[in-house]
């Protein structure tokens, strides 16, 4: 049987801890209520950390480029990268480059031609006799071996020009541009074409239903032994929490038409309902999603949390702190999710994580909202 | 036998400094899976029209009818949402297979063209299914 993905629910995980280790995204999505987006959509805007231009890049080269000393030296040794080649993870040869370190995942016919030293790969080998027909190269360009002139590097760059010589499209960003925003005449040589990331699409939506996002009294995630009752109370959290995030997924699909507040649909077409929650009030709530896209660096996304918690911490919209949800899709045939996490696809190549903070009704608490953190994982991925 | 308990993960000295303990379960067998299908027409609708839930409902039955019979019928499916000719469902997770052989198999007819599914993604978490649906956009768009 084939693996199951799986989904890690964690309570008062700190965010950086998912944010800053995924390095590959392709699609962040924020969603909160309108009202409280009206709030600080103008400061949001003008937070200086946001508002800066970040771009990533498109461009189609070979891999040779990337061992070249200009290109090597300003965006690997002294600056930092990551980029992303086009391709099925499982199936074509992909290559992948962050903090340094460039990771080919090859075929076996690549793999043999291009004369580097790998190991097997931990996913897409379950071929007949189990043979190893993939296979990982992983170089790290940071190290002080790695210069013109010395011998295992000249013999990855003669690889790379001579074996593995095929132009790749490829996705770059530069970690550092924020720093210095400038137009770099390196991406011009090579034909890259930019894309903005931060100009967002917002979509407003019309009222929604919203769940409870309150876990029901008693239950549990964890602890209380082995007893029915306590087997029952974490059973509750559980279907409590899957339901949240099933509601998030819905919302942030447009929203999906089973949680817009006016929908009364047939129970013969869908049984699906929202558990009500103390936020609905009789109309339901208007909901904002705000959706990035690109090729976008983990840096910039802890930057974004960041900013809204601030904001979102200073106004209170009714009785309550608002609510407010993060969601970001890592890239299906990045050849790692979560740190050194090796990654596959077979069936779905899903590794993406949502950041749900709830306010909590004691004002008195400092510490007052609570971080709910989904991480979800394809059958083929080791993050744990 | 003394009960061990598992209730708190050994937690780092940072996160020992945070008043809340780090708590985190495994969802690894959910009641649900996603599909997230689009329902192909031969020759094509003029213009690509919204296929109402109601033919999405008798088109699936039709499918799984056609395959695995009376059993098929009784799969308990609920149209989550529709976009033009696509829709995303909900499914009991022990069906998936089941259901993913029907639709996949399925010609069927409606007004005189051949019906068909194509299935765009499936998940055992929506959520999966939103990143899946928009990763062509990330490499289209560039150059503005």
């Amino acid at each position: 049987m084939t693996p199951l993905p799986k989904c890690y629910i964690s309570v008062h995980k700190s965010p950086e801890k998912t944010i800053s280790p995924h390095p590959f995204n392709h699609l962040v999505d924020l969603l909160l209520p309108t009202d409280l987006y009206q709030l600080i959509s103008n400061d949001s805007e003008s937070s200086s950390a946001l508002s800066k231009p970040l771009r990533c890049y498109r461009m189609s080269i070979p891999l040779s480029v990337i061992v070249e000393t200009e290109f090597l030296t300003k965006y690997i040794k002294t600056g930092n990268v990551v980029m992303l080649s086009k391709g099925r993870i499982d199936i074509d040869n992909v290559f992948s480059l962050n903090d340094g370190i460039l990771r080919l995942s090859l075929t076996k016919e690549a793999y043999e031609k291009a004369g580097l030293t790998g190991q097997p790969t931990r996913f897409g080998n379950t071929g007949p006799k189990k043979r190893h027909n993939r296979h990982l190269v992983e170089i790290n360009l940071r190290d002080p071996a790695m210069l013109h002139g010395k011998k295992g590097f000249d013999r990855i760059v003669w690889s790379f020009q001579n074996k593995l010589n095929k132009k790749v499209d490829f996705l770059f960003c530069d970690l550092d541009q924020q720093k210095s925003p400038i137009d770099c005449p390196i991406l011009a040589a090579l034909g890259a074409t930019p894309r903005q990331i931060q100009v967002p699409e917002v979509t407003a939506s019309s009222p929604v239903k919203v769940p409870s996002f309150d876990s029901p009294p008693g239950s549990v995630p964890q602890g209380g032994g082995t007893s029915l009752e306590a087997e029952y109370n974490r059973e509750v959290w559980r279907d409590w929490a899957m339901h949240v995030y099933e509601w998030l997924a819905l919302a942030n699909w447009g929203p999906a038409d089973r949680v817009i507040a006016a929908d009364n649909i047939d129970s013969y077409l869908s049984t699906y309902a929202v558990d009500h929650g103390e936020y609905e009030g009789e109309t339901g709530m208007g909901l904002t999603r705000v959706r990035f896209r690109g090729m976008i660096p983990a840096a910039w996304i802890l930057e974004v949390w960041r900013t809204v918690e601030k904001l979102v911490s200073s106004v209170s919209v009714g009785n309550r702190k608002g609510w407010f949800s993060l969601t970001v899709h890592g890239f299906e045939n990045s050849l790692i999710s979560w740190d050194k996490s090796a990654h596959g696809s077979m069936t779905g190549g899903e590794n993406g994580y949502t950041l749900l903070s709830i306010p909590q009704k004691d004002e008195g608490n400092a510490e007052a909202a609570k971080i709910l953190t989904f991480e979800v994982v394809g059958s083929q991925d080791e993050h744990s | 036998m003394e009960a061990e308990m598992i209730d708190v993960p050994p937690q780092s000295k940072k996160l020992q400094k945070s008043s809340q303990p780090l708590q985190r379960i495994t969802i690894k067998s959910p009641e649900h899976s996603y599909s997230h299908l689009k329902m192909t027409f031969d020759p094509p609708l003029d213009p690509p029209g919204m296929v109402d839930a109601i033919t999405w409902r008798t088109t699936l039955t039709n499918s799984l009818m056609q395959y695995l019979g009376v059993v098929g019928s009784a799969i308990r499916i609920d149209i989550l949402h529709i976009e033009g000719d696509e829709a995303v469902l909900r499914l009991p997770t022990t069906d998936v297979v089941k259901f993913g052989a029907a639709v996949s198999g399925f010609v069927g007819t409606s007004e005189g063209r051949s019906v068909g599914f194509k299935t765009l993604g499936d998940s055992a978490f929506l959520m999966g299914l939103i990143g899946r649906a928009k990763k062509e956009h990330t490499w289209n768009g560039f150059g503005n």
